[in-house]
């Protein structure tokens, strides 16, 4: 019938939207793919592939902990200063091998604990001062930073214990040339988690609610305060476990490590979907965000782009992505809109990626 | 006498509402013309085409006998019109003279003349009797004051025409004596002056005439001398017949909420029942503390002393979710920014208040949440093809229920509705008021804010009025009509603490 046609070609392009950040990434690998058999060479060997996603893991992280402050409304930009400050105060007993050191899973919760605690005083600092998030964690950036440098002046923390080293760089199994690693898996088992606590839990309604409308939040009687707290207290504790994976794979701790990270992180959000206005956006975005980006970066390199034009790559990458997020979530949500009122019997309900 | 101004036959209209019906006025210089008249009466849009902010749809401005054809906020300021605002629009780190001069100051070349500029304010300043020192920065005077500089800086222009709206509203009697004073040295000057205020005792201290309107339209213009008070609240008042209420009689139980001698930054001493079964109007003139009063006992604004129970219990401060968790639920006047996340579906908008109810344990059960959102919207005939539908594609009434549903799935008893039909269509208004009705039918306690008199005097059982921030009466359903709301409304009760 011809009344279905614009009702289908609609579905189609509402499909387009729940999975933007899909698009731009099929976007990217074609053009990487292309720009390098011009020189005559295959980008997207299986190889390459892992270690894309490899490298998309350590993004993933700190995306995640960053979507998590975003989707409250807010934002953390302490988690590179803190990736540094946790590991570094705790960094000494993850050294060597000898039979004589704790289990390595005792610093790891040390750091990640301090992590949680640095969490909690931004949480206070957001609720009861009432300071806005970007400026309270940019308060505790700086302290951080300042607190690793005391801790440990210009030395570097070196020669981990290889358990621990393990889970930075740690293979699980090879299909084929594709690696397997370790950071992969702890991704994974992350964003299922983080996924669960997010779509199928109170807490993570109340996130999103919170997000969406803090106003009417608390005219719902949700306690905002305590939510809020909770998910800095989370997203900060997840920056300090990223810098445990972080020195892991460089295999050393250092007082400068990660300065971009919470910039990265916002990327790697934002191109994933997450609205910067929060309560909006699938934490599995983060994911194809954190590959888009790795993509790039490792594509760059693949054609030897200088690294200063990489830096100006990524702020017009930025750019267009929450340009494009922004514009596809209202399309999106019209879309939804049309075609609920069009089509009752649906009931499935679907963010966009 | 040609008037000063007139408004010839003026109409505007707003989607949906005709703010002003054919209004016509005249301001005579040397005179001050009172307007009366309940909140969206019309006086303010009014006021606001004097100004040049709105443009008529219908009708003519006349000043001095010459058709104002082209209007601005800048052009009718140049033409000497001068509007004094409850809400200052001075700023407090700048001197007197700089206040009275900013965006016209007297200039030598380049430079600004801050002698010239000091000597006029001083003149100025004592012309209408008022002794301040020109460098004083205007953050170090009292609000009266302040008020005065307005004055001066509306003389500074040469304005022949002063509009004061609600000028009183933050001032003691003594400040009130101070500025009826001014306004009677202006009279002298010649200025026209138009004078809004809910306080009605005022406009017979200060008035010369007094326009009364009501729904957009003028009733009626009377030397005030001719004047008397119960024609001016009749006026007002006015009789409407509307026939969407249709309350049952119910039978009244146990208090479930009480609110004991609450005192917060707009109001003091406020003391409110609510029983089973029970609609109980919260009446009183827009900024008489209504809303504030029911905010702070919710937890939602903070209050600085008194005492809250539900069912009997003493709720904590500053909760909103102890008291929602106890059975008490508030449907906020603006939907959109207080009662709903409009980016989320019906579905998670109906059960955000209720997660811990249906999900005992934190893991979210969808299947029995899905069910349950679709009975209430079943219950509430919320129109909608499905509960996923987003929140922000809902029409206002439709809203209103999706707000209301959210504590219905609660299983609240008592519910504050905040002005429940503001921008509702009359079909879904007369649902909503079923939907009361039903609820208390059912044993829950209802206490009703609302600017509507028709609407507190059709479904209230009991009504109570504030007034300035207090508690002005309490009326029972056989006591309540227009005049006694209205009597209450504009009285200034007096501080019983």
């Amino acid at each position: 019938m011809p009344a279905q046609t614009p009702d289908f070609s609609k579905r189609l392009v509402k499909t387009a939207t729940d999975f933007s950040s899909l698009l731009i990434l099929a976007v990217v690998f074609i053009f990487f793919e292309t720009a390098n058999a011009i020189n005559g060479d295959h980008y997207l060997t299986l190889s390459n592939l892992s270690v894309i996603l490899n490298q998309a893991c350590f993004l993933t992280i700190i995306g995640i902990a960053q979507a998590l402050a975003i989707l409250t409304g807010g934002l953390n930009l302490s988690i590179g200063s803190v990736m540094a400050f946790t590991t570094v105060m705790w960094g000494r007993m993850l050294v060597g091998n000898s039979p004589d050191n704790v289990h390595f899973l005792f610093p790891m919760m040390l750091v990640v604990g301090t992590g949680m605690l640095i969490g909690l005083v931004n949480g206070l600092l957001i609720t009861k001062l009432k300071m806005p998030p970007f400026i309270a964690t940019f308060a505790t950036m700086f302290a951080c930073r300042g607190m690793a440098w005391l801790a440990l002046g210009k030395k570097v923390i070196y020669n981990l214990n290889s358990d621990f080293r393990y889970l930075g760089t740690g293979v699980v199994d090879r299909l084929g040339a594709f690696t397997v690693t370790v950071p992969m898996i702890t991704v994974l088992i992350l964003l299922l988690g983080v996924s669960f606590l997010l779509t199928r839990t109170s807490f993570g309604r109340r996130i999103y609610f919170t997000g969406a409308n803090p106003v009417a939040a608390r005219f719902s009687g949700i306690p905002t305060d305590r939510i809020i707290i909770w998910v800095y207290v989370l997203s900060t504790g997840l920056a300090a476990f990223a810098g445990l994976l972080y020195g892991a794979r460089l295999n050393s701790f250092e007082p400068g490590m990660a300065t971009h990270a919470p910039f990265e992180a916002i990327t790697v959000a934002l191109i994933g979907g997450i609205a910067i206005t929060g309560g909006f956006g699938n934490i599995w975005g983060v994911l194809c965000g954190s590959i888009i980006v790795s993509t790039i970066y490792n594509g760059m390199n693949s054609l030897s782009v200088a690294s200063e034009l990489q830096t100006l790559v990524m702020g017009a990458l930025i750019i267009f992505a929450v340009a494009f997020n922004q514009f596809l979530i209202k399309e999106n949500m019209e879309l939804r809109n049309e075609l609920d009122d069009t089509a009752p019997q649906r009931d499935t309900f679907s963010r966009t990626i | 006498m040609t008037p000063l101004l007139r408004f010839q036959r003026i109409t505007k209209i707003f989607p949906g509402v005709k703010a002003l019906d054919d209004v016509s006025l005249d301001l005579r210089a040397g005179e001050v013309h009172v307007i009366v008249g309940e909140n969206g009466a019309g006086k303010s849009t009014l006021m606001k085409i004097l100004s040049g902010v709105y443009a008529p749809d219908g009708g003519e401005l006349i000043l001095k006998g010459e058709i104002i054809r082209r209007n601005s906020p800048r052009i009718s300021e140049q033409m000497g019109i001068a509007m004094i605002y409850q809400e200052l629009t001075l700023i407090p780190e700048l001197s007197v003279a700089d206040n009275i001069f900013l965006g016209h100051e007297i200039r030598k070349g380049f430079l600004v003349n801050r002698a010239a500029m000091e000597e006029r304010t001083e003149s100025l300043l004592a012309s209408i009797g008022v002794q301040v020192p020109p460098r004083t920065l205007l953050k170090n005077l009292s609000i009266a004051n302040q008020q005065m500089i307005e004055i001066t800086k509306a003389l500074s222009k040469n304005a022949r025409i002063i509009v004061f709206d609600e000028p009183t509203s933050s001032l003691t009697s003594a400040e009130i004596a101070e500025l009826f004073r001014i306004i009677a040295a202006l009279r002298e000057k010649g200025v026209g002056m138009f004078y809004i205020s809910h306080r009605l005792e005022e406009i017979f201290e200060i008035g010369d005439r007094v326009t009364i309107m009501r729904d957009g339209k003028r009733i009626n213009t009377s030397a005030i001398a001719e004047t008397g008070m119960d024609q001016v609240v009749e006026g007002i008042a006015g009789r409407r017949i509307e026939n969407v209420y249709n309350r049952s009689s119910t039978e009244k139980g146990d208090i479930l909420l009480d609110v004991r001698d609450l005192s917060g930054a707009a109001f003091k001493n406020v003391s409110l029942r609510v029983r089973s079964g029970e609609i109980v109007g919260l009446a009183g003139l827009v900024g008489s503390g209504r809303s504030e009063v029911a905010r702070a006992a919710f937890g939602i604004d903070p209050c600085t002393g008194g005492e809250v129970f539900a069912r009997g219990e003493k709720m904590p401060r500053n909760n909103p979710q102890a008291l929602s968790r106890k059975g008490i639920a508030f449907l906020p006047e603006d939907r959109k920014r207080e009662g709903l996340a409009l980016s989320l579906p019906i579905r998670e908008n109906a059960v955000i208040s209720a997660l811990h109810r249906l999900n005992p344990g934190g893991i979210i059960r969808r299947r029995k949440e899905r069910s349950v959102v679709r009975d209430y919207v079943d219950k509430l005939e919320i129109s909608t093809p499905t509960v996923e539908k987003l929140a922000n594609f809902l029409s206002g009434g439709t809203q209103q229920k999706v707000v209301l549903a959210k504590w219905l799935i609660t299983k609240a008893h008592t519910f504050i509705f905040d002005e429940p039909t503001r921008g509702i269509d009359i079909g879904s208004k007369s649902s909503i008021y079923s939907l009361m009705d039903e609820l208390t039918r059912q044993g829950a306690g209802i206490l009703m804010i609302s600017s509507e008199l028709p609407e507190v005097l059709g479904m209230s059982d009991r009504v109570y009025v504030m007034a300035q921030g207090r508690l002005a009466g309490e009326l029972s359903r056989e006591e309540a009509d227009h005049y006694a709301v209205i009597q209450l409304a504009f009285s200034r009760p007096e501080a019983t603490a």
